[in-house]
C-alpha cells in the first residue's frame, strides 16, 4: 500500500515538483499515473522508491513510514517494490536468465531458490524459450518482458512501471499492459506512469492525473472527464 | 484484496523479501566478483599494480636506509663514550667510590673505572713503537671513568651534570659528533615519513582511480542493484576486494623487488667499502618487518582507494 498525505517536494534549485499531494493506493489495485511532462509524475516515483526525500508531509510505502525510516532500511523497503523503466535497464553482458537471477542474487537468495524461481517467472512473462539469449538479441517488447520478470522475481508487493511502453510499438505496448494487468490479477499492486491514452482507456482502471505538482483527477475509467490528448 | 498466486509453487513472498535480513551472500561470491573486476579491466589493474609497486619500492628503500642508519647510529652511540677524569687529589679507593654517584646520574647507561696505570698501558699499546714511552710515569695521568650514555642527544646535559659532580676534574666529550649522528638520523626519519606519506596518497589515488573506472563501467549494474534492494555492503564488497587484490599483489611484488634491489646494493657496498666503514644489515633481518609493512600498506591502500571510489555511488 502507498499513502501520500499532504506531501511536498521542493528541489535544492527551488523547483516545487509536488505541492501537497494526497492519495492512497491500496493493496491489489492497478493505477495509472498520468500528466504532462514536468507535472511531478517522476518525482512521485522517485519518492516512492526513496530516491528522494519529501520536503514535508507523510509518506508510507508497504508498511514503511518514511519519516521514521533509517537509511539502512531503504534497501529492504525497495525489496517490496519492483521497478520497470522505459529504457528496460538490462545488463547487456548477462543473459535473460542471468539478468533475472541477478535480482535474486542481490537480496541473498540461494542458488537452489534461484533455480526454482527464475524459470517460473520467465514462464509467467512468456520468455522460457529465450532464457539463454542476450538482451541485444531480443525485441523491445521482449526486453521489457525481461525487465518485468526481474521486477517480479523477488515477489514484490507492488510493481512500479515508469513509462513501460514508451519505446514500444502499439501492439507490443498492449501486450505489456495486458501482462501487467495479469500480474495485477495475480495479486500484485501495479502503478503505471504512462502517456498512452488509448491503453489507459482500454484497461479502464483507476487514473490519477497530476498537473503542476497537484492531483487534478482521481477516478476510475481512463481519461474520463478530460480532453483527449491533454496529457500527451 | 486479491490472493497472491505468483508464488504458489515457489517461496512465499515474505520469505523472499526478508532474504536480505535472514540470508547471507557467500563471501566466495564477493571474491569471485572482485577477481572478475580485476581481469575485466586488466590493463588498468596492471598499470595500478605497477605504480603502487613503484611507490612501495621507493618507500621501502627509504625505510631500509633508515633501518641501516639507525643501526649504524646505535653502533656509534655505543662507541661514543664520555671520559670523566677524577681529581688528582683522590686516592684510587676514593676514585672507585665515585662510580655509585656517576651511576645515579640520568642518562648514564654504564661506567667503567680505568686507573691511571691501565690508561697508560692502553695509551702505549695503541702506538706502533711502545719503546718511545719507556719510563713514562703513570702519575702524569688521572684515574678516569669511561661512561656510555643511553641517549647521545642529551650528551651536553649529562656532561654538565658530571662536571658538577664532586671529585670529577674534567669531562671530555665529542658533543658535535654525537649531535651530528642524531641530526642525520632525525632528518632521514622526517624525510622518509614525508616521502612515505606522499607515496601513500599517490597509491590510494591510483587504486581509487582504477576502481572508479570499474564502478563507472558498472554504474548501470550498480543502479539496478540499488533499485532491486541491494544493501550498500553488498555493492561495496566486490570493489573493496578488487582494491585489496591490487594492493596485496603490489605488496608482494614490491617486497621481492626490494629484496633483490637490497641484495644488489649490499653486494655493491661490500665490493667498494674496503675500509668497512659502512655496515649493511642482511635483508633477512628486516624481511619480516618489510613484508608486514608492505602488506599492511597494500591492504590500506586497496581498501581506502576502493572505498573512496565507490562512496559516490552509495550515497545515491
Amino acid at each position: 500500500m502507498v499513502r501520500f498525505i499532504d506531501v511536498y517536494k521542493e528541489y535544492d534549485n527551488g523547483t516545487k515538483a509536488i505541492n501537497g499531494v494526497t492519495f492512497t493506493i491500496n493493496d491489489g489495485e492497478m493505477v495509472f499515473l498520468v500528466g504532462p511532462s514536468g507535472s511531478g509524475k517522476s518525482t512521485i516515483i522517485r519518492l516512492i522508491n526513496a530516491e528522494e526525500k519529501p520536503t514535508s508531509g507523510k509518506l508510507m510505502v508497504n508498511g514503511y513510514n518514511f519519516s521514521m525510516m533509517r537509511p539502512s532500511d531503504i534497501p529492504f523497503m525497495r525489496r517490496t517494490l519492483g521497478v520497470i523503466f522505459q529504457d528496460f535497464r538490462l545488463i547487456e553482458k548477462k543473459t535473460v536468465l542471468e539478468n533475472v537471477a541477478f535480482a535474486m542474487r542481490v537480496i541473498g537468495a540461494s542458488k537452489r531458490e534461484i533455480e526454482k524461481r527464475v524459470p517460473y517467472v520467465l514462464d509467467l512473462v512468456g520468455l522460457s524459450n529465450q532464457a539463454d539469449r542476450y538482451p541485444d538479441k531480443l525485441s523491445g517488447g521482449e526486453q521489457q518482458r525481461v525487465a518485468i520478470a526481474r521486477a517480479l522475481v523477488n515477489n514484490p508487493e507492488m510493481i512500479i512501471a515508469d513509462e513501460p511502453t514508451g519505446n514500444l510499438d502499439p501492439a507490443r505496448s498492449l501486450e505489456i499492459m495486458l501482462l501487467l494487468e495479469r500480474i495485477n490479477e495475480l495479486g500484485t499492486t501495479v502503478l503505471i506512469v504512462t502517456h498512452e491514452k488509448t491503453l489507459v482507456d482500454k484497461l479502464t482502471k483507476r487514473v490519477i492525473a497530476i498537473d503542476n505538482g497537484k492531483i487534478v483527477n482521481d477516478e476510475t475509467g481512463g481519461y474520463f472527464g478530460y480532453e483527449e490528448g491533454q496529457y500527451e | 484484496m486479491k490472493k497472491d498466486n505468483t508464488n504458489k509453487e515457489n517461496l512465499s513472498a515474505r520469505k523472499l523479501r526478508s532474504r536480505g535480513k535472514a540470508g547471507r551472500t557467500s563471501p566466495l561470491y564477493f571474491i569471485a566478483e572482485g577477481v572478475r573486476s580485476v581481469f575485466l579491466h586488466s590493463f588498468m589493474s596492471f598499470a595500478a599494480v605497477i605504480i603502487v609497486v613503484a611507490c612501495l619500492l621507493i618507500g621501502g628503500c627509504f625505510a631500509l636506509v633508515v633501518i641501516n642508519v639507525d643501526a649504524m647510529v646505535d653502533e656509534l652511540e655505543q662507541e661514543n663514550e664520555l671520559i670523566a677524569y677524577v681529581d688528582d687529589s683522590y686516592t684510587e679507593t676514593e676514585s672507585r667510590s665515585l662510580s655509585s654517584v656517576i651511576n645515579l646520574i640520568d642518562n648514564v647507561a654504564s661506567c667503567t673505572f680505568v686507573t691511571k696505570e691501565e690508561a697508560l698501558q692502553k695509551f702505549i699499546a695503541s702506538h706502533e713503537d711502545p719503546g718511545l714511552f719507556a719510563g713514562t710515569d703513570a702519575s702524569a695521568l688521572r684515574d678516569r671513568y669511561h661512561i656510555v650514555l643511553e641517549d647521545i642527544t642529551l650528551m651536553a646535559e649529562t656532561k654538565a651534570q658530571l662536571e658538577a659532580t664532586e671529585g670529577i676534574a674534567k669531562v671530555s666529550a665529542y658533543i658535535e659528533l654525537a649531535q651530528g649522528f642524531a641530526t642525520v638520523r632525525n632528518v632521514l626519519r622526517i624525510v622518509s615519513y614525508v616521502i612515505a606519506g606522499i607515496l601513500l596518497v599517490i597509491s590510494v589515488f591510483i587504486i581509487s582511480n582504477t576502481v572508479k573506472l570499474a564502478t563507472f563501467n558498472r554504474r548501470e549494474e550498480i543502479a539496478i542493484m540499488k533499485t532491486v534492494g541491494a544493501t550498500n555492503s553488498f555493492i561495496r564488497w566486490p570493489f573493496v576486494i578488487q582494491g585489496m587484490i591490487l594492493g596485496f599483489t603490489s605488496a608482494f611484488a614490491a617486497f621481492f623487488l626490494q629484496w633483490a634491489v637490497y641484495n644488489f646494493v649490499q653486494r655493491a657496498v661490500m665490493r667498494t667499502d674496503y675500509l668497512g666503514i659502512i655496515s649493511v644489515i642482511p635483508f633477512e633481518r628486516c624481511a619480516s618487518f618489510m613484508i608486514v609493512v608492505d602488506l599492511v600498506v597494500g591492504f590500506l591502500v586497496g581498501v581506502c582507494g576502493s572505498s573512496l571510489a565507490i562512496s559516490k555511488y552509495l550515497k545515491k
